[in-house]
This record gives structure tokens, sequence and C-alpha cells, in this order.
């Protein structure tokens, strides 16, 4: 408990405006549905997922492509499309129940207020023909009605945030690299002032150096302005840079939620072990396994633990599907019969 | 297990030409520029480097897709230069490529696609080449063979997908193997599989093999060999373990400072990495391509000389004025 | 493929295109075994004897359910089976009379009368008198031809005779068949039902007898009325159907794919082959095309199987080619086709066996959707006067009932039965073609 005091401690210092008081929750989240309606049937993208941010945390929700990562951010944002077969649950953001909120509502109150997003391949979302300075501060002039030069002032605030030169907001997207275009897009989720910002793969694309000049510009921000983030990503390694905690994806499905040094270093779900030891390390010497086999198709998901078929640890009561079990002094949570007797169940 | 040398490149430059209108000459994108090594039979070389490195162009000269502006190819001691010598290099060198969604024609089943580099080249009896098809299947681990053969590509996920790419490269029984990031792709834990089965194949085939990739972190579990290309120069090249461990080029060292390990410690930490951006090729920086970034330049050398490749250590080049020897 | 064309059968809409499509193809096969070509155009040109027993202008008789009165159909009476009464007169002479009988329970005027007259057993140019005389049912009588002189054959048109008009006051078909002693206009005239006879008196040679038909023509016949020429307009409504799809589908296929493999070639090799084609792109595009068809319509010949061909050859390089050039250059830098040349395929296969097919799915669509307008392309060829002078087709019927004026005479039928065909067609190909697309492009499916 000492450790995770010291841990709150280091990152309050530096809290800016914007954050309330640390230790406190920023986001909760309980069983939250969110399927889809295809010509192929219902695809349960994501199955009742349940988990709490604490302020000031950054997680990383990781998980192979098709496991609902994105569509987790989606639920939270609201960014749903027409096909939405199943939609429920609760979001608590800041002490306001969003689900509860009527479309309009949510638009004014919470999208770009207090949650924005930063999604994949976000530098093609620029629009072409807007010069860049103009559409970071578009946030601000259409949600907040805030004066132009006000607006710009703050553009430039977090354009200096996130390492974009100055002069570069009087430019066109296409007079932009890869990496600038980036980190546009990441001032402009920032302008607002939000406390969460939920980031979808935000360096897939961009070459190596970019990306470490990014990360370091996104965990510059974590400090200074104690913004938390959501990353999203199936790049493990790197989502290490940001993550105080970890949110492991399975079929739609949270399989494990620990704190960094559990999830990357000891995991607890088979599945994220497996996920970790298929990580290929530059400096440790280490040689790599795999997961046989494929992640089930979330439109007919299988009965009891959606991991069972490939799971080395699979045993007879996995038939069942498991709840959620709270483990460890930490809190942290388990999604896996393994820990029914040293856990307790979540709800 | 190091026999002849199968490949060699001396002072390989490809540049594009830029046209402006379709007929006026705008200026060159250098994409390659004076790239020398030597590969032998058997052997595994790792190609590192960035979007714009040079690596992708590389490849492309290699397989005759792209011609060379400058320099020499030769290819089992033969000097590659008329279309015909491309066409004998094509049947012994295989391409496997990026995109596993891309790489396979959709409306080919599998055996058809594996069929067609053996007809092109008019390879084989029909007996023969249903065999091979078999063989090579069987080899990329694709069983039970007659389940996959007349699967078309979407049926397929994206690891049995590159699976079909791999064996069609196979499928000429080529001496060497050219792969452009077979596994970036993918899902994580895919790439593990298919990089062990691509490991075992070329071990068992004595292949020699070209990866092409921009991460760093996988190299370990490809080859002995790497080189690390930026802005179309090979700028470093020793073996995997002596990169990782004492890298002599300052953009070596960038990038393996820029590459975490799946580390939690990582997130109390800033990277140490230089700003800015790869330059553009058209109009590269004189001297050294590095300069304009590298923290460690030399005024009024790095900036107006370009270095040579220079060898600090036995079999680790560097071309970096640092290590004037 | 083939799994994605199966999609097509969740939209009803397509469904019932296709239905249409089927039962016009079904149509067309039908017809050009039922009616052959040559026949065909013998029937449509319409020579002397052909539709004799017709009426024209009439309605179809379906028109019938419609109205509460009974429309008068077309009576024929063969002079065969008509009661002949001889009477000798001398060695080689005798006296004949002929009655005819016509059998009139209708509601409504009949629309001609007509008598065709025939001499047989005389010798070819025998001058040969009769004498017609004409009761209604209620008895009234009235000379219709006196000793009206005659050669081998004659038509005699009974409601046009002027003197027979100038005589009743009305045109026969009315006067004939209503309350003689009334001097009105057709107008207030009420017909009588009945039976009605008509005396044919002659002398004629002993072994002479007379054939011949009289027909009092109807107002309404067959499934779709008649023309100007008495031609039955089924025959046309029918044979339309192969020549439309005919014509649709063979310049449809014609121009699409030529369009699609040159661009596809044009794309490939670029350079100056992509510029050539390009430049007479946009030469051609600027032509006019309906106006060329004009000129070579009005200059050389008509022939729809030469406008076929020149419809075609101006559509080759059309705006499509613009479009698909622009899809193959995308497509050829696909990682297969990049693979395919690393193991050695040649131009000619890379183009024909990994470009274009990728790309078939995507012009299916527009094959189907551009069917209609060839199609269209063909009628409106027809009502300017530059279709086919020797086919019937829909474009013909509409042309002729455009000349003959038929909606300012209320011959509504003419115009709306051909109307109604291109629609349909029209309608049913752009069904299946929309659903196509959206079978092919997801993107544009709703859920």
């Amino acid at each position: 408990m000492s450790e995770r005091a010291e841990e709150v401690r280091t990152l309050a210092i530096g809290v800016g405006k914007g954050a309330k008081q640390t230790g406190g929750e920023l986001l909760r989240v309980r069983n939250l549905y969110l399927y889809f309606r295809t010509t192929r049937g219902v695809v349960q993208a994501v199955d009742n997922v349940s988990f709490t941010l604490r302020e000031g945390c950054s997680a990383a929700v990781l998980g192979e492509s098709g496991c609902g990562k994105t569509s987790l951010a989606r639920a939270i944002l609201r960014l749903l499309p027409r096909n939405v077969a199943r939609y429920e649950g609760e979001i608590i953001l800041d002490g306001v129940d969003t689900m509860k909120l009527s479309e309009e509502a949510f638009r004014e109150q919470i999208r770009w207020r207090k949650l924005s997003m930063v999604s994949q391949a976000a530098m093609n979302a620029l629009n072409p023909v807007l010069r860049v300075g103009f559409q970071i501060a578009e946030p601000l002039l259409v949600h907040d009605r805030m004066p132009k030069e006000k607006a710009y002032a703050r553009a430039e605030e977090a354009a200096r945030l996130v390492g974009l030169p100055v002069d570069f907001l009087q430019r066109y997207p296409f007079e932009l690299s890869g990496g600038m275009r980036q980190r546009a897009i990441i001032a402009m989720a920032l302008v607002t002032n939000p406390r969460l910002i939920i980031l979808d793969e935000p360096t897939s694309a961009l070459d190596v150096l970019t990306q470490a000049n990014i990360m370091n510009a996104l965990k510059r921000i974590k400090n200074e302005l104690g913004v938390s983030f959501i990353l999203i990503t199936h790049d493990v390694a790197t989502s290490s840079d940001l993550a105080d905690e970890v949110l492991i994806m399975y079929a739609g499905q949270l399989v494990e939620y620990s704190h960094a040094e559990t999830g990357y270093r000891h995991p607890l779900h088979p599945y994220a072990q497996g996920l970790m030891a298929s990580v290929p390390t530059l400096r440790e010497d280490r040689s790599l396994e795999f997961i046989p086999g494929q992640p089930p198709s979330l439109l007919r998901p299988p009965t009891g633990c959606r991991f069972k078929d490939r799971c080395p640890k699979r045993f007879a009561k996995c038939e069942e599907e498991p709840p959620v079990f709270r483990v460890g002094e930490r809190g942290e949570l388990v999604k896996c019969w393994l820990y029914e007797q040293t856990g307790e169940r979540y709800e | 297990m190091n026999d002849g040398v199968l490949l060699s490149v001396r002072e390989l430059c490809t540049w594009y030409e830029l046209k402006k209108w379709g007929f006026f000459h705008a200026g060159y994108v250098r994409a390659l520029e004076n790239v020398s090594f030597d590969l032998h039979q058997g052997e595994a070389l790792t190609v590192v480097g960035e979007s714009g490195s040079g690596k992708t162009t590389l490849l492309k000269t290699i397989l005759g897709l792209v011609p060379p502006t400058k320099g020499e190819i030769f290819f089992e001691g033969k000097k590659i230069a008329k279309a015909l010598d491309i066409v004998a290099l094509r049947r012994s060198v295989g391409y496997v490529q990026q995109d596993p969604y891309g790489a396979l024609p959709p409306f080919m089943n599998v055996r058809r696609i594996l069929l067609e580099p053996m007809v092109v080249n008019r390879i084989g009896t029909r007996l023969e080449r249903e065999a091979r098809i078999r063989e090579v299947l069987e080899e990329v681990r694709l069983t039970p063979v007659d389940d996959f053969l007349y699967k078309f590509p979407h049926m397929l996920s994206g690891g049995q997908q590159q699976r079909v790419v791999i064996a069609r490269a196979l499928v000429l029984q080529p001496k060497m193997i050219v792969a452009d990031e077979p596994v970036s792709m993918l899902d994580a834990s895919v790439r593990v599989e298919i990089l062990q089965l691509m490991r075992r194949i070329q071990k068992l085939h004595n292949l020699a093999v070209i990866y092409i990739t921009h991460d760093l972190s996988t190299v370990r579990y490809f080859s002995e060999r790497v080189f690390i290309m930026y802005a179309g120069k090979l700028v470093e090249e020793a073996d995997v373990r002596t990169i990782v461990h004492h890298p002599l080029h300052p953009y070596t060292q960038a990038l393996l400072e820029a590459i975490p390990d799946p580390d939690p410690a990582n997130s109390k930490r800033m990277r140490n990495v230089p700003p800015g951006e790869p330059p553009s090729l058209v109009r590269p920086p004189s001297g050294c391509r590095f300069h304009p970034r590298c923290v460690h330049r030399i005024e009024k050398l790095c900036d107006v000389e370009v270095p040579p490749m220079f060898s600090p250590e036995p079999n680790h080049r560097v071309e970096c004025w640092l290590y004037k020897s | 493929m083939w799994r994605t064309l199966k999609e097509i059968r969740r939209y009803p809409s397509a469904i019932v295109g296709l239905f249409i499509i089927g039962a016009l193809i079904i149509l067309a096969i039908y017809t050009v075994i039922a009616i052959p070509y040559s026949r065909a155009i013998d029937l449509w040109r319409a020579g002397p004897g052909t539709w004799d027993e017709n009426p024209r202008n009439a309605w179809p008789v379906w028109l019938d359910f419609f109205t509460p009165q009974k429309l008068p159909r077309t009576i024929i009476v063969d002079l065969e089976h008509a009661e002949v009464r001889e009477e000798e007169v001398s060695e080689d002479r005798k006296k004949v009379e002929l009655v005819l009988p016509v059998n009139f329970g209708y509601d409504g005027f009949p629309s001609e009368i007509t008598l065709f007259l025939n001499t047989e057993g005389i010798a070819p140019g025998t001058r040969v008198r009769y004498s017609a005389v004409w009761e209604n049912p209620l008895g009234q009588r009235v000379e219709i031809a006196k000793r009206r002189s005659m050669r081998g054959s004659e038509i005699y048109y009974i409601s046009q005779d002027p003197q027979l008009i100038a005589t009743l006051g009305a045109p026969g078909e009315y006067a004939l068949f209503s309350d003689v002693n009334l001097r009105v206009a057709a107008a207030q005239r009420t017909v009588l039902k009945g039976t009605y006879r008509l005396y044919l008196q002659a002398e004629l040679p002993k072994e002479a007898r007379f054939t011949g038909r009289l027909i009092v023509y109807g107002r309404i016949h067959g499934l779709a009325g008649t023309d100007h020429l008495r031609r039955d307009l089924t025959v046309a409504l029918m044979w339309g159907a192969p020549v439309a799809l005919a014509f649709g589908l063979l310049a449809a296929l014609g121009s699409v794919l030529s369009t699609f493999v040159l661009a596809g070639v044009g794309s490939w090799f670029g350079g100056w082959v992509d510029s050539l084609f390009q430049r007479l792109t946009e030469i051609n595009m600027i032509i006019p095309m309906l106006p060329i068809l004009i000129m070579i319509g009005q200059f050389y010949s008509r022939s729809l199987w030469l406008m076929l061909g020149v419809v075609i050859l101006l559509s080759i390089f059309s705006a499509g080619m613009k479009t698909y050039r622009a899809m193959f250059l995308q497509a050829k830098e696909a990682s297969y086709i990049e693979a395919a040349r690393a193991y050695g395929a040649g131009s000619g296969r890379l183009i024909f066996r990994y470009l274009l097919p990728k790309m078939v799915p995507v012009i299916l669509p527009t094959l189907i959707m551009v069917i209609p307008s060839y199609v269209f392309l063909e009628a409106a060829l027809s009502v300017i006067g530059l279709g086919d002078p020797l086919l019937p087709t829909w474009g013909k019927i509409i042309s002729d009932a455009r000349t003959a004026d038929a909606l300012y005479k209320g011959y509504y039928y003419w115009v709306i039965e051909p109307a109604i065909m291109l629609m349909l067609t029209g309608f049913g190909f752009a069904m299946v073609g929309y659903a196509l697309d959206r079978v092919f492009n997801p993107r544009l499916r709703t859920l």
C-alpha cells in the first residue's frame, strides 16, 4: 500500500489545473456492453467490461486485433455506428454517469471537454483545407465559444506541450510530416483540458525515433497537466512507456487489470502471460513463445472461459465462465478460475 | 554454415527520376546511395531502417523490380546486367512480402497461387508441380494440405496467409529469400510463430536470407548480421550482439535508445532521442546524411564530406567520421 | 465472387429486377422462335393484304374490362358460308343473291365496314356488276351499291363511300348501324343491336361465284391494339424485347469491356500508350454521339447493326476510361502484382490474369446498369426517325405514334405500351445493378 502511495505522490508533483484531489476515481466503468449487428449476426465486441481508473493514472489497453480494444474506446466516447445491437452499462466520469446523458448533453459536456480521443491514423483525419492552428483551436471555438485570440493562445500552448513548433500552426496539413501531424492531433485532443484522453494506436504508422519523441511529449503532458491517458495498442513494448496500469482484453472481455509492475513482469492471467512471453526484447536475452491457435470469433463466442481452448493451464472448471476476481493488496482484477481461492469476487 | 558468396552488391545506387508534367526532369530521389555488401549462402542478414531509409528500394533493386542507376550486382559470381540475367535471378530468389492481405491475389485459391510461379517459369510437369505444392505446404505447416488447397485468401487468417506467401516464395526452390517486413502486419502472438517458421526453413535448406524490418527488437530472432540504413545509406554493419550492446553510429545509438522493452520502469523516464525527421531524399543533406540530427557532429567535416566506410573492429563497419582510423 | 453474387438475394428490389429481366429474356427467346426475323420484317412492312382483318387504331381488348359498355370487336362474315340463292337466267348466266348476316350485339359503333369481293371461275378481266342492299334490325333497307362494276376483285370501303355519307348524313359505320331515317350527325346516334343483313345481288356466268369477306371492324383488337396501318402492336412489342436486349447487351458488353481492357493496358504500360489513350478519350468525350449518329443515319445507312457498331466505337473512349484507369493505377500497386513480377510473370499475363480479374467485380454493376441506357439510346434513335427502317422495335412504335399524332387523337395505348416496356427494362436492370453495387461495395450498405 505504501508503494502505491509513493507512486501517487510522485505523480502528484506538478499537477496543474483541472485535476481534482488525487487518489480519487476518475473513470469507473461497470458492466459495459457493446454489441454490433452485422450481416452475419451479432458481434459481441465489448462483453461486460468493468474497471476503475484512478486520478492521475494512465492505463494501457493491450490485446490482439479484434479483441475489442477500439470498441471499448468507442463505447466510452459514445462514437457509435448505426448498427449497434446492445449498448448498456455504467460509465462514471468524474462523478457523472455519462450513459445517462442525452446525446446532446454528452456532446456538450463530455466529449472533447472532459474526454477526448486520438484515433488510429489520425494524421489523415486533418482537414486538408484548413490551417493546422485553426484546427487545433477548433474545439475551443466550437465548444466553449471562446474568443479567437484566447483560443489561438491556448492552441499555441497545446502545440508547445506536444513539441510542435509554433510557426507550424500557420501551415496546412500537407506541409507537415507524419510525426508533426500526429502531434497536431494530440494537441487538438489536449486543447480543451480534458481529464482523460484515449489514444488508439497513436504512433503505429510512425518512425521509431518519432515515436519515441512523441512518447516523451506524452509523458511530459502526463506529468505537467495531470491528464490521464488510456493508450490502446497492440505494441506491448511501447505501451510500457506510458502505462501505470495495464488492461488486457481478450475476445471482447477484460481478462486482467493490474499495475504495470505486475502486468509486464508477472502477469496474472494465462493469456497475459502468453502475450508477454511473445514480445521480442532487444536487450534481454530470452526465447520467444507463442500462443498456438487463434482467438475465438466474436460472433458466436464459446461458452465458458473464452481462452480455454488455448490455455496451457486449463482445468475442468474452465467450462464455466469465470467471474472477475480481485486479487492482492493492490486490488488487481483477473478473470480466471485459478484465482478463485486467493481472490474475492468483484462486482 | 557459410558457403561461398551468393550475392554481391557494389556501390549500388538507385535514383528515381522525378518528372514535372510527365516530361520535364525535376530532380532525382536518391533512394539508395553507394551500398556495398556480400551475402553468403546460408547466411541470414537483417536490414534495419525506418521508412524512407532505402531498405525497400534495396530489395526491389536486388529483385530487378527497379533498375539500378549505378553500381553492380553479382549473383553466384555472375554480373546481373541484362534482362535475361534478371530472369535467372528471379528464379533463384523468393520474395516474401509485408502485407499478407495484399500479397495474395484474392481471386485465386491457394493451389493456383502456388502453381503460378512454376507455370510462369515453365518448370516441372503437372505431376511434379502438384507434388511440389504439397511439399511446400507441409513445410509451412499448413496441414492437412487438402484442407487448404482450394481455399481462397479471404478464408484464411493473417498468419495462414503469410504462410502461403512464404510457401509461394519457396516453391521454386530458391537459393535466397528476400523478406520485406514479413511479420509487421500480423498480431503479436502470430509473429513469433512465423518468425520461428522462417528461421527453421532457412536453417533446413541453408538459404541465404535478407530480412528487412524497422523493428530492431525482432532482429535477434531473425539473423546473425545486421545492417542499419539511414536515408538511403548503409551506416553500420555488425552482428546482432555487437549492435545491441555497443553500437557505434550515432543513429544506431539513437535507435536503440528509442526502442523500449516492455518494462514498467519506462514510464518513469524520458528517452534520449534526437529530434527531427529523416531528410528528404530529393535534396539530401550534404556530407553525412545524419548530420542535422547528430549530437556528435563535427563542424566542417560531417556537413561537408560524405564519410567512407570505416572498420574499427573486425566484422564491424561504420560510416561515420567519428571512427576515422 | 460467386458467393458475393448470392448475396444479392437479400435485396428484394434485385429479386424483382431479376424477375423482370428473366421475363424479358423468355419473351425475347419465344418471340424469335415464334415469329422469326424474316417473318417479322414481312409482317411489319404491312404489305397489301397482310393486316386486312384488323381494325385501324384499335384499342387493346382488355379495355373492355374497364368500360361498362361492351366495345365492338371485328366481325368477319365469310362469303363461303353465306346463304346463296341462285336463279337461272339463261343458258350460261344466273342471278345470284347472297345474304350476309351480321350479328351485332355491341354497345358501340364499329369503326369501319369493308367488303372484300372476289369472283371466281370467270375469265380474268371480265366485268361483273353487282348491287348491295343493307338491312338493319329495324327492317330498314338502304341501297348501298347499284350495279357497281368490278373486274376480278375489289375492295369496297362501304363506310367511306362519299355518296353514302351524303345520302345518309353521317359516315357509314354510324349511319348503317342506327336508325336510317334520322338525319343527324354521328354523335347523336344510338347504335342498334340485332341482326343486320347485307344482300348481294348480281348476275354471273354459271360457273362463277363470289368469294370474299364482309368485315365489320371493331374498335378493340388484340392484346395491345393496332396502329394506323392495322398492324397488331403485340408483334412489335414482342419483337422489341430481343432487339432491345440484344442491342443493349451487345453495346454494353462491347463498350464496357473494351474500355476496361484498354484502360488496363494503358495504365499498365504508362508512358506514351497511356497518354495516347487519355488524349483520345478527352477528344472523344467532347464529341457528341447523337449528332454523329444522326449524320451517319441521314447520309449513309440506318441499319441497326451499323448504328450499334458506331455506338460501341464511340463509347469505348469515354469517361469510363478515366475512372477505370484511376482504379487500375491504384490496383497495379498491389503487393501480389509485385510478387508476380518477382517470380517472373510477363506483362501480358500480369494484365490479363492478375490485374483485370481483380477489378471485374467493379465493372459488373456498371455493365448491368449501362444496358438500359443503350436500350433507351436505340429507342431515342428510332423516335427521331433514325431507327432501323425494317425492324419493329419499341422505339419504332413510339416514332410511328408520334408521326400519326397519337396523343392528340386519343390513342394513348399506342404510346404508353412501348413506354412501359422501356421503363420496365430500365427498371429491371437498374434494380439489379444497384443491388450488385451494394453487394460488391460493402461500404454502400446500410445495416
